[in-house]
């Protein structure tokens, strides 16, 4: 494929706990642990993973809604880890996000006509009066939402036309790049298949590139060209999508795609359940941070932890028995 | 949004009937007798001139007539005569009241000038230098009698510094007695005199103003859409004041509607801590002198108040929040 759009390089986001008397910090949560990946122009990366992964703070930090705590984040070979809040102003037009509850994300005293154009107007992208008002129109049609709909506010609108104006707005600033931090894990079902084929219909008409956010594994499937999966803020694998789907190398990936029902009651599926809780990420376990559930941990897996290494061209896992452990599906 | 105001306007017309009811049979339970009440001290009277009175004071109706006839009157705008002023009610309260405003008010306007920016600092910088020491001076505010701060002040500031700041009332005695060199000279002998009591009123409502800015605009800072603001990549400022404390308003309004009558109930203690001319000193020495006809129209005069109060809160809700729908 053609150009890097965004590199992230051993990306780190930890938050401080407060607490104590005297209100000093009692550590820190690892989000996000030492992440690498890059995301090429056009191109879809999904990261998958449970609850509290560090999935969506991945992509926050990537976008610099976070501060990261260590790391680099490159955009078009330029760093762009420490800018300032001009600087980062002039990228908040090239990267925009999506999120996950459009009930939630959409300011209750705005009407959607308000919404879209503010970010325009304050970047300068269209002047005040008939040329905001015409692109406003342009947008709302474009996410398939009536033009004469855009002096409601979001309260009279469903779930699905909610997300479509969260849409419109990320695309009211031109964006190479969109981050969709779980985009339809709030709606249902049968709007979640629209909202999907709006965003890849968006990505072909303009060339956009997404880094997918969600936990369902079948909508990932559906749309990514690559993808990521996630253990307690660190990429386990990482891998071209049919290559994940069919060939996982990790013991995790194995769980995750074990577990996915398949619609269909005559088939009799043994899961390969995964024992234990998923370990807090405040103190992470030693080596593996997997070696706590794993059905396979050796001795080396609670002492060396393993590198994300390319195990087969483009199938990178952090693993030490990657390729020893098979899987059938 | 017109009709609206108008339905809840005659809403109100039956609560205000029920409590002038309670309040009117309150005063007919207080201890003591009208008669005495009605002449003062100089109580050596026949049996046949105590007998002329009660009539003449309509004291040998039914309770329930007496009422009636106390409605009656004031709906005409005739709220009867002060006993101790022997003057109508009406103009006895008219002089006074907007002694009373005149004190609430700024010490309103103060408060909130003081309180949202004040709030919105301590929640945007949480648990920072600045939010722990307002919140001291809150639980303080919170915490201390309005009156004990009163004496207070009194103690410590108006003793020493007597000269330029009065002890209590509203003008000085000598001024008002050889008239005002001209007008300014007597707004700033009433602005010496306002000092403390606004003071102590506007730190008394101070701390819960900062205390609800605080909580309303940490609730709405966590929120997602200000996130999303955040993403649009606009300025911190416009993200804080357009997009959070314009939310954080709206409990606030609310708040309001509640505030204003508290500060008048609030006032009738520190008018009579400083000897301040308004309705509430005088709400005050009408039920120790038993003079009902003033204790009942200052008292109506405070539930009409809240109950006004109330809407105009609900209004101003309708108002900045489009959620809400008036039908």
């Amino acid at each position: 494929m053609n150009e890097t759009l965004l590199e992230v390089r051993e990306l780190c986001k930890y938050f401080p706990i407060r607490g104590g008397f005297w209100g000093k910090g009692k550590g820190e949560v690892k989000a996000v642990d030492g992440v690498s990946f890059s995301i090429r122009q056009g191109e879809t990366l999904s990261l998958v993973g449970e609850s509290g992964c560090g999935k969506s703070t991945l992509g926050r930090t990537a976008i610099r809604l976070y501060e990261p705590t260590s790391g680099q984040i490159f955009y078009r070979g330029e760093e762009i880890t420490h800018l300032s809040s001009r600087g980062s102003k002039k990228l908040r037009s090239k990267m925009q996000i999506i999120f996950q509850d459009p009930y939630s994300s959409l300011n209750p005293r705005m009407n959607v006509f308000a919404a879209i154009s503010e970010a325009m107007i304050e970047h300068g992208i269209t002047q005040k009066g008939a040329e905001t008002n015409e692109r406003v129109d342009e947008l709302l049609t474009l996410c398939g939402l009536a033009p004469e709909h855009k002096y409601r506010y979001p309260h009279q609108f469903s779930g699905g036309q909610r997300q479509r104006i969260g849409i419109a707005r990320a695309l009211a600033l031109n964006p190479e790049f969109i981050v969709c931090d779980e985009p339809v894990s709030a709606l249902d079902v049968s709007i979640q298949s629209q909202i999907i084929n709006l965003m890849m219909e968006l990505q072909e008409k303009m060339g956009l590139s997404y880094l997918f956010i969600s936990h369902d594994l079948g909508v990932v499937r559906h749309l990514s060209t690559r993808v990521g999966v996630m253990y307690l803020g660190s990429i386990v694998e990482l891998a071209p999508r049919s290559e994940l789907y069919e060939n996982p190398l990790h013991p995790y990936t194995q769980a995750l795609l074990s577990a996915v029902p398949v619609p269909d009651p005559s088939v009799k599926k043994e899961p390969k359940l995964l024992r234990g809780e998923i370990p807090g990420n405040v103190n992470l376990p030693s080596g593996c941070k997997f070696h706590t559930r794993c059905p396979y941990a050796q001795k080396i897996c609670e002492q060396e932890v393993p590198p994300l290494r390319e195990v087969k061209p483009q199938h990178c896992a952090a693993c030490h028995f990657a390729g020893e452990i098979t899987y059938d599906s | 949004m017109f009709r609206y105001i108008v339905k809840r306007l005659l809403h109100l017309i039956p609560v205000l009937l029920v409590i002038t009811i309670v309040l009117f049979a309150l005063l007919k339970l207080m201890p003591g007798d009208e008669v005495s009440a009605y002449l003062g001290t100089n109580s050596n009277i026949t049996q046949e001139q105590r007998e002329n009175i009660e009539e003449k004071l309509g004291l040998n109706d039914n309770i329930v007539v007496q009422y009636a006839k106390w409605l009656g009157r004031t709906l005409t705008g005739d709220f009867g005569m002060s006993f101790k002023f022997r003057q109508p009610v009406t103009e006895v309260i008219g002089s006074y009241i907007w002694n009373t405003f005149l004190i609430n008010i700024i010490a309103l306007v103060l408060a909130l000038l003081i309180a949202i920016p004040v709030g919105i600092r301590s929640a945007v910088k949480k648990y920072g230098a600045f939010d722990n020491a307002w919140t001291v001076f809150s639980l303080i505010g919170f915490s201390m009698p309005s009156f004990f701060f009163a004496l207070c002040l009194i103690f410590f500031v108006a003793v020493p510094f007597s000269s330029f700041i009065p002890l209590n009332g509203m003008h000085d005695a000598i001024k008002l007695a050889i008239g005002y060199d001209s007008i300014w000279d007597e707004i700033g002998d009433v602005a010496r005199h306002l000092i403390l009591p606004v003071t102590v009123m506007t730190v008394i409502s101070l701390a819960g103003f900062i205390k609800y800015v605080r909580n309303s605009m940490l609730d709405v800072i966590r929120q997602d859409y200000i996130r999303t603001a955040r993403a649009k990549g606009l300025k911190e400022k416009v993200v804080i004041y357009r997009h959070a404390f314009r939310n954080a308003l709206i409990p606030l309004v609310t708040l309001l509607g509640f505030q204003i009558p508290a500060l008048f109930m609030g006032a009738i203690i520190l008018e009579t801590v400083f000897l301040w001319p308004g309705i509430g000193n005088i709400l005050y020495t009408s039920v120790m002198d038993r003079d009902i006809w003033v204790v009942m129209a200052a008292n109506t005069f405070y539930a009409a108040l809240a109950l006004l109060g109330n809407l105009l809160a609900d209004v101003c809700y309708a108002l900045v929040d489009p959620r809400v729908k008036t039908s």
